[in-house]
């Protein structure tokens, strides 16, 4: 398979274990550099689990143990020499449920920042201003940053979760279905931004939706029962499935 | 339609919790009668000491015992891993603490603080020179209140903490945060109402304590207030034990020893009402609803 793009980020023989369960097994992929790749796959498929591992969250999790490689620009994250808060600079995250942290608008976009000990203020706004614009939230935010991000709606708190990831300025995205506690309008907003996003960042994006990922994705990988069964171009993978259970699900009779 | 069976548990449910309330009105009120007269007209000189050296002692408790509570807390709320043996013995010995009697605190004051560690010192830091530290005092009386304090603080901090949902743990990991910065910067701000509960919770229970500072420091009279860590002090729950039982003449005491009673009630319950308040705010915090 040829690909313009070069490779930013691959699993090789990925798998993850909780307390001796195996929930991933043997997962290898190889993302491509400012793309959107979609993972689909019933609930309990390893998905959210495979998204997870890509940037070391599972290290916090006493009972689970990740075997094999993630290839960050060629070098294992996993490797022990590498610091799992460096390997989290470089590859943000948004979660299912947004979850600002409890503080002001500002505080949670120059969060990240704060932490890289970037003590001069006026830089600090700026680089919240470039954030909260590329989250495409500036606008409904600029008048009240010092507001609490609680007061914020859900669709709100899930872009300025956004921005929160994109200030620290990584370099991959993970996005564990960012949209499934929103509404349709906020839904059409993000899914906007994803495209949008994905001239800057490597995206990876894990959804429910069929139809999203359709829509904002360039390639999307099927995950069935902890294992990785297809992946390839988006448009292929729903049009002309190779494995019958990609068949299946796509067409909506397994899931 | 309600059943007879049910109008009698509730009545005396009600006959129940009106004992209650009118055991706590006769208690208050009688105190108020005897004890604000005095405490308007009376010598205060044995009671204003008194309060000093309460406010010492749980100010020295309060600095021993909430950092290393806190700090236990958040070991075993973030870092402790529920599967060893180790964090399951700590817990149940944190628990175990919380239910000795306080008494028992007092000799262990006075055996391990006075006799063991004062004495230690004593003869490291002044060898031939008699008892410096190595006798009751304030210090020491402030320090076995701590640890009377300790499993208060930690379990309701430990509760605090695991209440502060993982998804902002994990938000700020994933902003390249380390477990420390996770903790200080979000688990421990966001648990800060039920933490500043659970201390003021203990400050309370520790300041009306008298059985842990009996052997450890406390004095039945002191010409003046503690200026030195190392000196005995007045405090107003064994001033009321002293007054009720080691005065000549018992009767002409009671008006002081009502006073403070008024005073030690008013100190404790207002610190009650302090952790109250702070609960509620924490609770409100925990709520989606929350805003601003």
């Amino acid at each position: 398979m040829t690909r313009a793009k070069p490779i930013k980020l691959e699993a090789r023989g990925l798998s993850v274990e909780f307390a001796a369960k195996r929930v991933l097994s043997d997962v290898s992929l190889a993302l491509a550099e400012r793309s959107v790749t979609a993972l689909i796959g019933p609930s309990g498929c390893g998905k959210s689990t495979f998204l997870r591992a890509l940037n070391r969250l599972h290290d916090h999790s006493p009972s689970a143990a990740v075997h094999g490689q993630v290839l960050l620009d060629g070098e294992d994250i996993y490797h022990p020499d590498v610091d799992a808060v460096v390997v989290r600079r470089r590859i943000g995250m948004v979660f299912q449920r947004p979850n600002p942290l409890p503080g002001s608008i500002l505080d949670n976009v120059t969060f990240g920042l704060r932490l890289a000990a970037s003590r001069d203020r006026s830089s600090l706004t700026d680089r919240a201003e470039r954030a909260l614009r590329a989250a495409a939230i500036w606008d409904e935010v600029r008048d009240r940053l010092g507001a609490s991000a609680l007061s914020l709606s859900g669709g709100q708190q899930q872009r300025l979760c956004i921005a929160r990831a994109i200030a620290i300025e990584p370099e991959v995205l993970l996005m564990d279905e960012p949209c499934s506690a929103l509404d349709p309008l906020a839904t059409e907003r993000i899914e906007a931004l994803i495209t949008e996003l994905k001239r800057r960042y490597t995206v990876v994006l894990v959804t429910h939706s069929l139809a999203q990922a359709r829509r904002v994705s360039d390639e999307t990988a099927f995950f069935y029962l902890g294992a990785l069964i297809e992946r390839g171009p988006t448009d292929r993978v729903f049009e002309d499935p190779q494995h019958e259970k990609t068949q299946q699900y796509v067409r909506g009779s397994i899931g | 339609m309600k059943r007879a069976g049910d109008r009698v548990l509730g009545a005396l449910c009600a006959l129940a919790l009106a004992l209650l309330a009118l055991t706590l009105i006769a208690i208050v009120a009688s105190l108020a009668r005897e004890g604000t007269a005095a405490l308007v007209t009376g010598t205060r000189d044995g009671l204003a000491l008194a309060a000093l050296g309460t406010a010492a002692v749980t100010f020295i408790m309060t600095l021993c015992s909430v950092p290393l509570g806190v700090l236990t807390a958040v070991y075993l709320a973030e870092f402790a891993r529920d599967e060893d043996r180790s964090t399951r013995w700590i817990r149940a010995a944190v628990r175990a603490l919380a239910g000795v009697p306080s008494i028992v605190f007092g000799l262990f004051g006075l055996g391990f603080f006075v006799l063991f560690v004062g004495r230690g010192l004593d003869r490291v830091l002044y060898p031939g020179l008699g008892a410096v530290f190595g006798r009751p005092c304030v210090l020491w009386s402030g320090a076995t209140l701590a640890v009377l304090a300790l499993p208060v603080i930690i379990v309701t901090s430990e509760e605090a903490l695991r209440r502060v949902p993982n998804e902002q743990r994990e938000a700020a990991l994933a902003l390249g945060a380390s477990r420390i910065e996770a903790t200080f910067r979000v688990s421990l701000p966001a648990a800060r109402a039920g933490v500043l509960t659970g201390v003021v919770l203990a400050i309370g229970r520790g300041a009306g304590e008298v059985a842990p500072i009996l052997f450890t420091g406390a004095a039945n009279f002191t010409p003046e207030a503690p200026t030195d860590a190392r000196a005995m002090f007045m405090h107003l729950g064994f001033h009321l034990y002293a007054l009720s039982t080691q005065s000549t003449d018992a009767a002409s005491a009671r008006p002081a020893a009502a006073a403070t009673a008024v005073l030690l009630l008013a100190v404790t319950l207002s610190l009650n009402a302090v952790a109250l308040v702070l609960r509620d705010r924490a609770v409100k915090r925990a709520s989606p609803e929350a805003r601003r």
